[in-house]
């Protein structure tokens, strides 16, 4: 377990970062904060010729406050925006998805942008991003581009962003006033990824769900947004969604085929995502109306 | 604390063990953190495959690779070592390098000696080789089919071992008996999985041609089997044992690793280090553990009393079956667990398959064998509908029948089960519990109560070996100590063994410290070599406390009477007066010092004028141990005195299962042991609760597994999954004492018996939760999936 050679690049500035990366192409892969990558390059199974380190970077580990969204650098440490009290209150469903990832010594090293780019679809980060619509920042020598969390992921541990770009920021707009939001999750174990878990949000306005978020980790190449369940929430009187959760249940995991492994066989898994989206949901919606 | 023991001066009393601080300051020394100038790193080249002949093996690339300074092939080995030991008469050869057909994917088929461990993986790449492919064998029972493909062509069957014993009137009792009832149970291939991998550090000194080695070992005559398969004069092996090992439970016997790192010193002359990675020691570490299939038929009668056991266990040993097929004879000695069933049928089977070996785990074969006990003893009191607890209760031996000799010919030496039982039900607040259930339930989810006994062999007079190999004749398993006062009255006992956190260092400066009257703190603890002239058996089989604490007894006693016929002769005083000795000096009939500490140290270390005429100068006494009513040999109908001392343990579990994920959260756990005098409380708890843990990992987690064709799928800890204090509940614990009455000072063995338990105390639990839905689960780990599909059919809600 010790990582085929690789030459270690440390650039100081963005431009130098982006110049970096641009010059290496496809033989540099970018580290943040390793708790993914360096486990692949220990074990062999990511073999870059290139490791630009992206930690001595200035400005990409602070968290912006807008007064409509967060603006969060890429290098902010996952602990830190668990903390962070603009977090804690404008981004609920954020905080409370970081909480179920690894372990605290862990997210102390983790990154935002790190997690994000890795885009592996059981991880919590990508699927809370994207039910909250976030966007997607990135930097390449030719300027920015911004990405919506849609078209961010792509597949399994593949992201949008291409040769010569480097994700710096992902912006998020708060939770709004009368909104309520669960993240629920199965793992085996505290801290594993997870066999399934949803992500919701959900805005009520006089008894009626307004707008309704959902996004399932686990079961899929990219993290799922079924946009057919939040249709059949949308308009609904609240007094009137635990009727219709069963089959809000079954339209969010509509057309899935999770692949089987050691510890959820597909029908398992599905029946996972079915159950948590149901308790995510009443959650979510008990917290709205407390909220109210 | 219940205790019917001795008043003691220090054993018994709390304290904080004293290896402790360094590890928990990170001033440990493990054997990567030992570095010899020059010293070279290994790195394996692994076979893809789990089966096939070897061709057209190509080292020369690695050869020229930089920093490399040695590649081997397993040809090479071949000729230059002997095959690593069988303890089973098979013809099976093993050696740390496949050399003519692999037979698990992993298996080394070359190594790499480089500068760095980095540069040895990069080399390693660069070896080429082919195999022949063939079909694997990854099943216990599809292995016996006559069909089946072999393992070991040489040896013409996968099977390495199968009898079937049988002790007492089996057929009559199950004629007799009222009812009988059947379950086959799997128990999963878990292990133990140290923090710490295996390590070896061999250094080949040409000049001395003494070869040192630094090893993370648990293992008895480690030395000798290196020097066998090296080919080297024992006195030429050097053994360390001052190296911290960073937890064992059984697994850490790395013989193939240290075989070869040791010829690989021998051949470069340069020190050569090992240390396994993560990968190496889950794909290839000869370190799995148990893998079994269990077939259970119980004879009992309406009252719930059993009568008689049919037990039928397939173990699946993996390739090389070294020591770990014994791992089915240890529990012979404790067949019929604490209970009074009078006749028993046993039948073990091991089997050779396409995977990594198995080796020693914590209980050595008898968890799983629990577990079976324990799931009959369930089943018996399902089939009557009787609370489970009163079956138990009505089957234990009674605390008058001591020594109780068992249908396969064991002597138990003390116990009072019934009581610790009981007082199990009280801890737990077993009404408090049946009031959470109804609360669980009336919330929709499930709720359990499972309960286990235990019952703990300790003391290691490992006599499997000879019931399971006759050719075997070995009965003697010493263990000594030498106890040295030195010039400046300070105390010093020697140990000639390693320790893998088991806290030695402390229990042996107790039990010097009690046997001398001096306080444990003043006792320093140091380990010998392996060419110290100390006999030892390693501490294994929960034997240490015991075996140790006799050595000890004897060595202390020579040394006090030697320290007070000083005072005698100084005094001038009759040899049969009340004289005793503590740290002060020598104490007279009125209980005054009459001869001080210091003052006998001066007499013998340098007044030889004022010493007892023909006494030897200097204050030092050695002294071997053999195990307790060791040193008889199985009779050939299988009857066997195995192990001296018997702990007992009763476990209560409470576990919430969710209806919707399959999901099990341990709320509550109790239990209370009894292991005799307790030397140390603090450290008897860590070993309890240590186990537990443990347990819990094999009841709910922990497993190796394999695809059908070959490949290991749990090779890291994303897929083997350990517990961590996240599953680990709140453990209610207290300890009762019926002391041994064949123990230096009334101690039993300890290390084990949580794990022992647990597994069966946690199933039950489950099985407990979802009796109201008609199902039951009778496989380790409990996977949630598993446990959903058992839902899901016995309610028919899938179609939600």
């Amino acid at each position: 377990m010790k990582p085929a050679p690789f030459t270690y690049l440390r650039p100081v500035t963005l431009s130098e970062l982006l110049e970096t990366v641009k010059a290496t192409g496809d033989s540099g892969k970018v580290l943040a904060g390793g708790q993914s990558l360096m486990p692949l390059l220990n074990m062999r199974l990511a073999r870059p010729g290139h490791l630009i380190d992206m930690n001595f970077i200035p400005g990409l580990d602070s968290i912006e406050d807008t007064g409509t969204h967060l603006r969060i650098g890429a290098m902010v440490r996952q602990r830190k925006l668990e903390l962070d009290p603009a977090g804690r209150r404008h981004l609920p469903l954020v905080v409370e998805a970081l909480r179920h990832v690894a372990h605290v010594q862990i997210r102390h090293r983790g990154t935002v942008g790190g997690n994000l780019a890795h885009a592996d679809p059981a991880s919590e980060l990508p699927a809370a991003m994207r039910a909250l619509d976030a966007v997607f920042v990135a930097r390449s020598v030719a300027g920015e581009r911004r990405i919506p969390a849609s078209e961010f992921f792509v597949s399994v541990f593949t992201n949008s962003l291409v040769d010569g770009e480097v994700l710096t920021h992902v912006e998020v707009p708060y939770s709004p006033p009368g909104s309520g939001s669960a993240f629920e999750e199965f793992a085996r174990r505290r801290g594993d990824f997870a066999l399934a878990a949803a992500a919701t949000q959900i805005e009520v306005t006089d008894g009626v769900i307004v707008d309704a978020r959902l996004a399932l980790a686990g079961v899929g190449s990219v993290p799922h947004r079924p946009s057919a369940a939040e249709a059949i929430l949308t308009g609904l009187s609240v007094a009137n969604v635990e009727s219709k959760l069963n089959e809000v249940a079954r339209v969010a995991t509509d057309g899935l085929d999770p692949s089987p492994d050691l510890e959820a066989p597909t029908v398992y898994r599905l029946e996972l995502a079915q159950e948590l989206t149901r308790r995510a949901i009443r959650r979510a919606l008990h917290q709205a109306q407390a909220a109210a | 604390m219940t205790t019917t023991s001795p008043s003691f001066r220090y054993i018994s009393k709390s304290r904080p063990a004293t290896e402790h601080q360094r590890f928990v300051l990170g001033r440990g020394t493990y054997v990567a953190d030992i570095t010899r100038p020059g010293m070279l790193h290994v790195a394996g080249v692994a076979s893809p495959v789990p089966a096939g002949r070897i061709r057209d093996l190509d080292l020369e690339p690695a050869r020229r690779a930089p920093g490399v300074v040695a590649v081997v092939g397993g040809k090479e080995l071949a000729e230059r070592t002997n095959p690593l030991r069988q303890y089973l008469d098979v013809n099976v050869i093993w050696r740390p390098l496949a050399a003519e057909y692999v037979s698990y994917a992993g298996e080394w088929v070359a190594a790499v000696v480089a500068e760095s461990r980095a540069l040895a993986e990069d080399a390693a790449e660069l070896v080429t080789f082919e195999i022949e492919p063939q079909p694997p064998v990854m099943d216990s029972e599809s292995a016996m089919a006559p069909d089946a493909p072999l393992v070991h062509p040489e040896h013409g069957s996968n099977i390495a071992y199968q009898r079937t014993f049988t002790w007492g009137p089996v057929e009559d009792d199950f004629a007799a008996a009222a009812r009988q009832a059947s379950l086959r149970l799997r128990w999963g291939r878990s292990s133990t999985v140290p923090l710490e991998t295996f390590g070896v550090l061999a250094e080949w000194d040409p000049g001395r041609e003494i070869l040192d080695v630094w090893a993370s070992i648990q293992m008895p005559q480690y030395a000798e089997q290196l020097a066998s398969a090296l080919r080297l004069p024992l006195s030429s092996i050097r053994v360390h044992y001052d190296v911290d090992v960073g937890g064992s439970y059984g697994v850490k016997r790395g013989i193939k690793q240290s075989v070869l790192a040791g010829y690989l010193s021998l051949k470069t002359h340069r020190p050569v280090r090992l240390i396994e990675d993560r990968i190496d020691n889950m794909r290839a570490g000869d370190a799995h553990g148990p893998d079994r299939i269990f077939d259970v038929s119980v004879a009992f009668d309406d009252d719930g009393k059993v009568r008689s056991l049919k037990i039928r266990t397939v173990d699946d040993e993996g390739s090389y079956p070294g020591r770990s097929p014994l791992q089915m004879g240890k529990p012979v000695g404790a067949i019929v667990g604490p209970y009074t069933i009078g006749s028993v049928e046993y039948e073990a089977v091991a089997v050779m398959t396409n995977k990594t070996s198995q080796v020693a785990v914590r209980g050595f074969g008898q968890a799983p064998t629990n577990y079976a006990l324990e799931s009959a003893m369930d089943l018996v009191a399902r089939t009557l509908d009787m609370d489970p607890v009163e079956v138990r209760r009505r089957n234990l031996i009674p605390a008058g029948a001591f020594p109780y000799k068992i249908p396969s010919g064991t002597s138990y030496d003390s116990g009072d089960y019934e009581t610790v039982l009981d007082r199990t039900l009280e801890l737990a607040g077993l009404s408090r519990w049946r009031e959470r259930q109804k609360e669980v339930r009336a919330q929709g989810k499930l709720a359990g109560i499972g309960v286990a006994t235990c019952l703990e062999p300790s003391g290691g007079n490992a006599l499997f070996e000879a019931l399971f190999n006759p050719k075997n004749k070995k009965t003697t398993f010493p263990e000594a100590i030498r106890i040295t006062v030195d010039g400046h009255g300070l105390v010093t006992a020697t140990i000639g063994f390693s320790s893998a956190g088991q806290g030695h260092e402390t229990t042996v400066a107790v039990l010097v410290g009690e046997e001398l009257g001096v306080a444990p703190e003043m006792v320093r603890v140091m380990r010998a070599t392996s060419q110290d002239g100390m006999p030892t058996q390693s501490p294994v089989a929960s034997r240490m406390t015991i075996v140790i604490g006799e050595a000890i007894k004897l060595a202390a006693s020579k040394l006090r009477r030697k320290m007070i016929s000083i005072a005698v002769h100084e005094l001038g005083l009759r040899e049969d007066e009340d004289l005793w000795l503590d740290g002060d000096g020598v104490h007279g009939p009125g209980g005054d010092v009459v001869l001080a500490w210091d003052e006998i140290v001066e007499i013998a270390h340098r007044h030889y004028h004022r010493l007892p005429k023909m006494m030897e100068p200097g204050l030092s006494s050695t002294a071997v141990a053999q195990v307790p009513t060791g040193g008889t040999l199985p009779t050939e109908d299988g009857q066997v005195h195995m192990y001296p001392c018997y702990a007992f343990s009763a476990h209560l579990a409470f576990a919430v299962v969710d209806p919707a994920t399959g999901g099990v959260d341990l709320e509550d756990y109790a239990t209370v042991h009894d292991c005799g005098t307790v030397i140390n409380p603090d450290m008897v708890r860590g070993l309890v609760l240590g186990g537990i843990a443990h347990g819990i990992g094999a009841a709910l987690y922990e497993e190796f597994r394999y695809s059908d064709d070959g490949q290991p799928l749990s090779t890291t800890f994303i897929e083997y999954l350990l517990p961590s204090m996240s599953e680990i509940p709140p453990v209610r614990m207290e300890e009762h004492c019926t002391p041994s009455p064949l123990t230096s000072h009334g101690q039993k063995g300890i290390g084990e018996g949580g794990y022992m338990a647990a597994p069966a105390a946690v199933a039950s639990a489950v099985n407990d939760a979802l009796y109201p839905l008609g199902v039951r689960i009778d496989s380790v780990p409990m996977r949630p999936s598993a446990i959903r599909d058992l839902i899901r059919t016995a309610t028919s809600e899938g179609e939600r």
